[in-house]
């Protein structure tokens, strides 16, 4: 494989997965604090 | 139990979780379009080079389209009539129609498609595929008559089926598994074809930047075109999901996930095929640009007659035949049972019992979908008119978001309390001026290619396939009945779910 072909699979490949796997766990972090949030919520009532 | 019960119910349905939501949407975005266009298109314009402006109409089109969606859904609680006539008014609730007819008479012809991917698969797993010559199978298949509307009816019943299940307990439960399922098959699919040997030459033709080609206003506009279709937005199809989505759902972030969802599959899918044709198609004796080129009646040619004549000749070629037809199965499926979905939910707008209004949804689809399954060209004839439709549709979205003010759309629909990521101005600019300036160069430029390329002698007549007329004649058939029925439509649309 030549380097631009390699480069640009880095580039568009790491930007893409990379960016769906950031957003996947920024999910996964507001759902856990959703869940702490009306745990905390049952907890004072 | 009373049917005013049961209407109140359905309108109630919701996702039991955003995961749930997310899967759904996944598997609408995610569909033959990726696995079967995409390494076409992406091929045909120069390989790297086409990846960057399918990139920039990903975020210049697609996720723009799919947040005022998935906002207006949420925010209105009702299918694509009721909600353009609670943004728009009244008045304008034929627009919405015209977004629910573009999408259900898509669907009608999607489901026989489905039906081609599940006898496909059903023929790899028995190893059919693999012995017989594809041609012959396929010309087999296709001149039976009796099995393509077999399979197509087999594809309807599944997608009903799970809509019978109703939102959480057939579409989510559905996804949950099918949609990382789907992502497990293509990266083992990937995986192996990148073992072969010679493998890499196919990724050098997927990645290598043919920057010459960046200058050819076609690769641009078959980018944007791409985008368009995969992403599904502006097919109404995430509003429809949105619907049933939590009031506090962060709808900025929900529908990054599903654009760059979508187009993280679509990679998967090119890092498996090209590497797989490159090492296996010389050894045939063929060409692998042309293999991979080559549209075939009703753009089949990939898919269904080189795809199994490539796999059969490696080793492991069964097992990598049936998980190629098994993912398109899969993307199929679920891109089906959204469509169906959005149909349903109209009809449960307009009072009917839920699972009425999904027999009435699928009758429909399978009825009206057997003449595509039945003759090719009346098949390509409805791809070209509705897929053009589908952009008609993204433009509906920005007009619908101009009529309600879209500094106030993105500060009340879209930055709702509750949502972490804001969106900022750059949505607003996009709405405005670069998605209507998309339309119109993306329809000129079809509209172009009907009358100088497809029908360059005929363009004006609606009875060719792919020409002009025809296009205008049916779009405007379906115009001229929505907008008499615009009364009708509005009073039907106005039940609302609850927002909690």
């Amino acid at each position: 494989m030549s380097t631009a072909a390699i480069i640009m699979m880095i580039i568009i490949v790491g930007g893409v997965w990379g960016t769906f796997a950031f957003l996947l766990v920024r999910v996964a972090r507001q759902e856990k604090q959703a869940i702490d949030d009306s745990q905390q919520q049952v907890c004072k009532q | 139990m009373s049917k005013q019960t049961e209407v109140a119910m359905a309108r109630a349905e919701r996702f039991s979780s955003r995961w749930g939501l997310l899967a759904a949407a996944l598997g609408m975005a995610i569909g033959t379009g990726n696995i079967w266009r995409f390494p076409r298109i992406a091929a045909k314009n120069g390989g790297g080079a086409f990846l960057i402006p399918w990139m920039v109409a990903l975020v210049l089109w697609s996720i723009p389209l799919l947040m005022a969606e998935s906002a207006m859904g949420r925010a209105t609680r009702r299918g694509t009539v009721g909600s353009f006539g609670t943004i728009m008014g009244r008045r304008f609730a034929w627009m919405g129609g015209f977004v629910a007819l573009c999408t259900i008479a898509i669907m009608c012809y999607y489901s026989v498609v489905t039906g081609w991917c599940l006898r496909y698969l059903a023929a790899a797993v028995i190893g059919t595929v693999g012995r017989v010559d594809p041609e012959l199978f396929w010309q087999s298949f296709v001149g039976s008559q009796t099995q393509p509307v077999f399979f197509h009816l087999l594809a309807m019943v599944i997608a009903a089926t799970i809509l019978f299940g109703g939102v959480a307990g057939g579409i989510e439960r559905v996804s949950k598994v099918l949609i990382p399922a789907l992502f497990v098959i293509l990266a083992i699919g990937a995986l192996r074809s990148l073992t072969l040997p010679g493998a890499t030459a196919g990724l050098e033709f997927l990645f290598r930047p043919n920057w010459n080609s960046l200058a050819h206003y076609r690769v641009w506009l078959e980018g944007l075109t791409q985008s368009a279709w995969s992403t599904g937005a502006g097919w109404g199809l995430f509003l429809t999901y949105a619907v049933y989505s939590r009031s506090r759902e962060d709808v900025p972030l929900n529908s990054l996930v599903v654009g760059f969802g979508d187009n993280s599959a679509s990679l998967l899918v090119g890092m498996g095929l090209f590497p797989a044709v490159f090492a296996l198609a010389p050894a045939l004796g063929l060409v692998p640009g042309q293999v991979l080129t080559e549209p075939g009646p009703a753009s089949t040619g990939m898919a269904f007659l080189w795809i199994p004549r490539l796999f059969a000749a490696c080793p492991g070629g069964g097992l990598l035949t049936a998980l190629f037809f098994l993912a398109l199965s899969v993307a199929a499926i679920t891109s089906l049972i959204s469509m169906l979905e959005l149909a349903t939910c109209n009809l449960v707008d307009a009072g009917m019992r839920r699972n009425h209004a999904v027999t009435l949804s699928a009758t429909f689809g399978f009825l009206a979908g057997i003449p595509s399954a039945l003759r090719l060209s009346f098949l390509e004839n409805q791809d070209w008119v509705w897929g053009l439709g589908l952009l008609l549709c993204g433009l509906f979205f920005a007009i619908a978001v101009h009529h309600f003010g879209v500094k106030r759309f993105r500060e009340e629909l879209l930055n709702v309390p509750g949502a972490a990521t804001k969106v900022g101005r750059w949505w607003e600019l996009t709405v405005r001026f670069i998605i209507p300036a998309e339309f119109v160069l993306l329809v000129g430029w079809w509209f172009y290619q009907a009358i100088v390329v497809f029908e360059p002698h005929s363009w004006w007549n609606p009875l060719r396939p792919f020409s002009l007329g025809t296009c205008v004649i049916q779009w405007g058939a379906g115009v001229t009945v929505l907008l008499l029925a615009n009364r009708f439509l509005a009073r039907c649309s106005k039940g609302a779910r609850s927002s909690s």
